[in-house]
């Protein structure tokens, strides 16, 4: 097929403060329904907003992240549109001069830089909940209004992503950065982070753009992949037969992987956006955002190619190990230890992310980085084999104990002492004489049967080195 | 410009206003004078002019993010028309129409 | 002690009396509750008044300040408040079906302020519907009349304010205005009215009608009350973030009325389409105030024909927007036994809403909606910025401004129903100070020929209430002063 999709992509990010963008509630999930409202987030007669200036410097905080540039004048404005989720039947939000202008982040995707950019970032009001399962009565659905008022940062991209993985890449990456710079948690599940696309399918090699259509309901990383093919294939379909895409808004169903166009209706769409009379205009000096900008951590980027030229790991490790803000510190925490970079980076890839789901949740893995350079440390001196250390971190990942003091509880550690090993060794040679005379012969396998059984006795403690040198002198 | 009855009829689909016809018939000859009449400010220059989209040069009023008390326990139970098991009830809502 | 004179005093004469325990807050609620009962089913100017509460809030102003705790020297003088502040606990309708049985759960700040100093609530006035007309002719709880005719309309929105302090119900109340919601009312009414600067009284809990217009305001007897009554209630609010932090220097001991040297300017073109009568009173008055060391100029606002336009399209569309909420969702009416959310809406707001609410409603949403925005609000917003100009101009000339509050005295109930434009235009006087943001206030100057007020009014610089109050004061000491035969 000769078409090329132009994807965008809107996501809402929940900023992560403790109360409301206009009134002081407290912002949290799964309390009673209703609890966390007051008379402005309700809408009542007669009430005011007042903007939060945490949730501002949060947005300004993510548009810097983010590489876009700050306004100096901002408004908010009002949007119309009737909703039972929507107290005011207004929502503020931000129309013609958003606090965030052009931005962009880069994504790789099949080992390619590509750069997205970002056309603005903006404030707004989150809506309410609607509930029409469960317990509520036939006809009817409950409205929740705990949500109302959550401060959301809406970034809109450029039309740049050319397909699923690009969009995918993208999320991952504005997630990333988002976490890392501590606005948001991120978390589609209970709905902190919300995505919609815009998609149009063009002939390879044109400039202007199809037909647009918006893609709502979407509620994994994996949905907006699967969604973005499903309506690569269904408009590539259309317009191969010579049928027109329509503008319209489609909702992806999750258990039929599919999209399906919503029932339009006419002037659904007139949304009569104002500046909203009750609140005040924002104006920003350079020294205002540059307090901000002061506050900006190292972005995972940056972090990356510190990374891979600090630590001379490959660009892989430096990837896995930067995805997270907290995987990162882990890391180099670990180092700080004293461990080897890329035998650090090989346990964390290896063992630590085996048993953790979400590296951001490594602050409460029992193994802290302290122990695991100590454990790194303990097999570079040749306090216990590799083999053993697994084991010992097993026991750590369950216990929380130190390496030094598992290895002391259960007599872990290496035998060292040539006197002892070579009693061992005595031991050995003198129970398997056939061995020993096969190896005298020259078969060279005889002498890796021999180490086996040298560390079968010590219980794995000795040495290997030592073992494999001290059995050559003896066989001589 | 004539606000006619077609106008009126979208307008008050928007603002969620049913009018009868009488009252569509009424609203377009009411509102189609009072319209032609402030079509006078088409006799300003405007060109230049910036839009007073806020007035009195108040800017930056922020609020510290600090909890503050919520309403108090069934305020919305008794303001409301219909509630039920700590929820506002409406009718039935398909999502997506 | 004679009711009637309880009824004539000040809100400062009656400070000093109960101070100086001349008379107990009973006594005054009392009084003045006497003149509701026998005349405030005729005049119709309140919604709501709860005589039991009335009474109860005024025994426990007496037990306070017997006891040495009273919360301020007002504590115990009983005001009205408009429909449109909310007051937790009493109902706050607006005069609309829509908030019939609407209770609060919490103060406006104006009105929180007044309690805070003791005073006492007396009752909530009746209003045009979300204040939404010239006449308070548009309420659901019926019309208001005019204390000197009970034939004529008191003005509006503010006219159960404005009627009741005229008729002695109340001895000084609170209102909104938005287009001259306070002024106009007072004019047809024979007292006092100011709306201060846009910000300088907090519109936390004001049910909003035009954000960008609406301000809290007071009527009184005579200009001290109100500017008492202004002082009372003015200040900065966090809640509010159109409010502004400025120091109140217009407590009644700064009003002198001295405004020698004092340079006043007079509009002609708010003399255009003026009754002789009105238009040669003032003229009198002015000459009497030049007479009085005031250097009087005339100045030129040019803007003033275009101001009924800016006004309409900027408020009705702001309406739009703010009555939206009014759905039968979380409160207030709701049409029964429906199904469906959009019949839901579409029901209980055209049975909730009064007719010119709906027709501003529609107008603004018109105005708003796609393909009109550019030509109409937008083209309004730059309007709005050529009349501020005009009004900075003057001000770099003038200390305060004189013109007439209204074109004519009190039109006929029902005169005007059937032509919202002419009710419209009878504004054109008072909507620029709401389009600038600028202090007004409308100060009686006698009655007609046919026995109706008429009133002056006097525009100051942004924040200057101090000087509109005290060329009002000098006004007043000029006029003989008015009161309706009840």
């Amino acid at each position: 097929m000769g078409y090329e999709p132009v994807i965008g992509l809107e996501v809402h990010v929940q900023l992560n403060t403790a109360t409301k963008i206009f009134c002081s509630c407290p912002v949290k999930f799964g309390s009673s329904p209703n609890t966390q409202t007051c008379p402005v987030c309700l809408g009542l007669p007669g009430v005011l907003p007042v903007l939060n200036r945490e949730a501002l410097n949060k947005a300004i905080l993510a548009g810097l992240a983010l590489n876009c540039s700050i306004s100096g004048y901002s408004k908010f404005d009002r949007k119309n549109y009737f909703y039972p989720d929507l107290p005011k039947n207004y929502q503020i939000s931000q129309y013609d001069k958003p606090i965030c202008g052009p931005g962009f982040i880069e994504i790789q995707v099949n080992g390619e830089n590509r750069r997205i950019g970002i056309t603005r970032l903006h404030l707004e009001e989150d809506a309410g909940k609607l509930i029409h399962a469960g317990n509520v009565p036939d006809g009817c659905s409950y409205v929740d209004l705990n949500r109302t008022g959550t401060p959301l940062a809406e970034i809109v991209s450029d039309p740049d992503m050319r397909s699923g993985d690009e969009a995918y890449e993208y999320l991952l990456k504005i997630k990333s950065i988002m976490k890392y710079i501590d606005v948001s948690d991120c978390n589609m599940e209970e709905g902190s982070l919300r995505c919609d696309v815009n998609i149009s399918l063009r002939k390879k090699g044109t400039e202007k753009f199809g037909e647009k259509v918006e893609i709502k309901n979407l509620n994994s990383f994996k949905a907006v992949k699967a969604a973005i093919s499903w309506e690569i294939e269904r408009q590539s379909e259309i317009l191969d037969t010579g049928g027109k895409i329509m503008q319209e808004t489609r909702l992806w169903d999750s258990d039929k992987n599919r999209t399906n166009g919503m029932r339009s209706k006419e002037h659904a769409h007139d949304y009569r956006y104002f500046p909203d009379p009750d609140l005040v205009p924002i104006v920003l000096d350079m020294a205002y955002i540059g307090c901000i900008k002061n506050g900006l951590p190292e972005l995972p980027d940056a972090k990356k190619e510190r990374f891979i030229s600090a630590y001379v790991l490959p660009a892989y490790d430096a990837g896995v190990l930067t995805s997270s803000r907290e995987l990162a510190g882990y890391f180099e925490e670990t180092v700080r230890g004293g461990a080897n970079p890329k035998k650090a980076s090989n346990w964390i890839m290896g063992e630590v992310l085996a048993r953790i789901d979400d590296a951001g949740m490594i602050s409460s893995f029992p193994v802290r980085p302290a122990m695991l350079s100590e454990l790194i440390n303990l097999i570079d001196n040749n306090t216990i084999s590799g083999k053993i250390a697994k084991a010992v971190f097993d026991e750590m990942a369950v216990s929380g104990k130190s390496p030094g003091v598992i290895i002391e509880e259960k007599g872990l550690k290496q035998v060292t002492d040539s006197g002892e090993i070579e009693a061992v060794i005595d031991t050995v040679i003198s129970n398997n004489e056939k061995s020993v005379n096969d190896y005298r012969n020259g078969v060279e396998k005889a002498l890796k049967f021999l180490v086996g059984q040298v560390m079968k006795e010590s219980k794995g403690k000795a040495n290997p080195q030592m073992v494999n040198d001290i059995l050559i002198r003896k066989l001589k | 410009m004539k606000i006619d009855k077609d106008v009126i009829t979208r307008v008050a689909v928007l603002a969620r206003i049913d009018l009868t016809d009488d009252e569509k018939m009424e609203f377009s000859e009411q509102l189609s004078g009072i319209i032609g009449y402030v079509e006078k400010i088409n006799e300003l220059d405007t060109e230049k002019i910036i839009p007073s989209d806020h007035i009195g040069g108040v800017k930056n009023v922020l609020r510290n993010d600090t909890v503050g008390s919520t309403i108090g326990e069934g305020v919305l139970e008794r303001m409301a028309p219909e509630f039920e098991n700590g929820h506002i009830v409406v009718p039935r809502i398909i999502e997506g129409s | 002690m004679p009711e009637q004179n309880i009824l004539n005093y000040s809100l400062s004469e009656l400070s000093d009396m109960l101070e100086n325990k001349g008379i107990s807050a009973v006594e005054i609620s009392s009084a003045y509750l006497g003149m509701f009962r026998n005349h405030g089913g005729k005049i119709n100017c309140y919604i709501t008044v709860n005589e039991d509460m009335v009474i109860a809030d005024a025994r426990k102003s007496d037990e306070r300040r017997s006891a040495g705790n009273a919360l301020s020297r007002y504590d115990g003088i009983p005001i009205a408040v408009k429909d449109n502040i909310c007051t937790q606990g009493v109902r706050t309708t607006c005069a609309s079906r829509i908030l019939e049985n609407f209770i609060p759960p919490y103060d406006a700040t104006s009105y929180a302020k007044l309690k805070a100093a003791g005073f006492i609530l007396f009752g909530k006035t009746n209003m045009d519907e979300f204040a939404m007309g010239s006449s308070t002719e548009n309420s659901y709880f019926g019309v208001v009349k005019n204390p000197y005719n009970t034939g004529k309309v008191p003005g509006g929105s503010s006219g159960g304010s404005a009627a009741a302090v005229s008729a002695r119900m109340a001895p000084a109340a609170l209102g909104s205005d938005t287009g001259g919601s306070i002024r106009q009312p007072a004019a047809f009414c024979g007292v006092t009215g100011i709306k201060p600067t846009y910000g300088r009284v907090s519109r936390y809990g004001l049910v909003a009608f035009a954000s960008s217009l609406d301000q809290i305001g007071s009527f009184g007897k005579n200009v001290a009350d109100a500017a008492l009554l202004l002082s009372a209630v003015s200040g900065y609010d966090e809640k509010d973030s159109t409010s502004v932090d400025r120091e109140i220097d217009f407590a009644p001991e700064h009003i002198t009325g001295d405004i020698k040297g004092m340079k006043i300017g007079i509009p002609d073109e708010y003399f255009i389409g003026c009754s002789g009568e009105i238009t040669a009173k003032i003229g009198e008055k002015v000459e009497l105030l030049r007479k009085g060391g005031a250097d009087i100029r005339k100045i030129s606002l040019k803007y003033i024909d275009y101001a009924v336009p800016v006004y309409y399209l900027i408020a009705t569309a702001e309406a739009s927007s703010n009555l939206a909420r009014y759905d039968g969702v979380r409160y207030g009416y709701r049409s029964p036994g429906v199904s469906g959310i959009d019949t839901l809406y579409n029901r209980t707001r055209s049975e909730g809403f009064g007719k010119e609410v709906k027709r501003r409603i529609i107008l603004g949403t018109f105005s708003l909606s796609s393909g009109y925005y550019d030509a109409y609000y937008l083209k309004a917003l730059k309007g709005r910025t050529l009349i501020i100009e005009d009004f900075v101009n003057a001000f770099r000339e003038v200390d305060a401004i004189i013109t007439p509050t209204t074109t004519a005295t009190a039109f006929g109930i029902g005169e005007m129903s059937g032509n919202p434009l002419q009710m419209y235009m009878s504004d054109i006087l008072t909507i620029s100070a709401n389009l600038a943001g600028i202090p007004g206030i409308s100060v009686p100057i006698g009655l007609d020929s046919s026995g109706m007020p008429m009133g002056l009014q006097i525009m100051g610089n942004h924040f200057n209430e101090r000087a509109i109050l005290n060329v009002g004061s000098a006004v007043e000491k000029i006029c003989d002063p008015v009161k309706p035969e009840m």
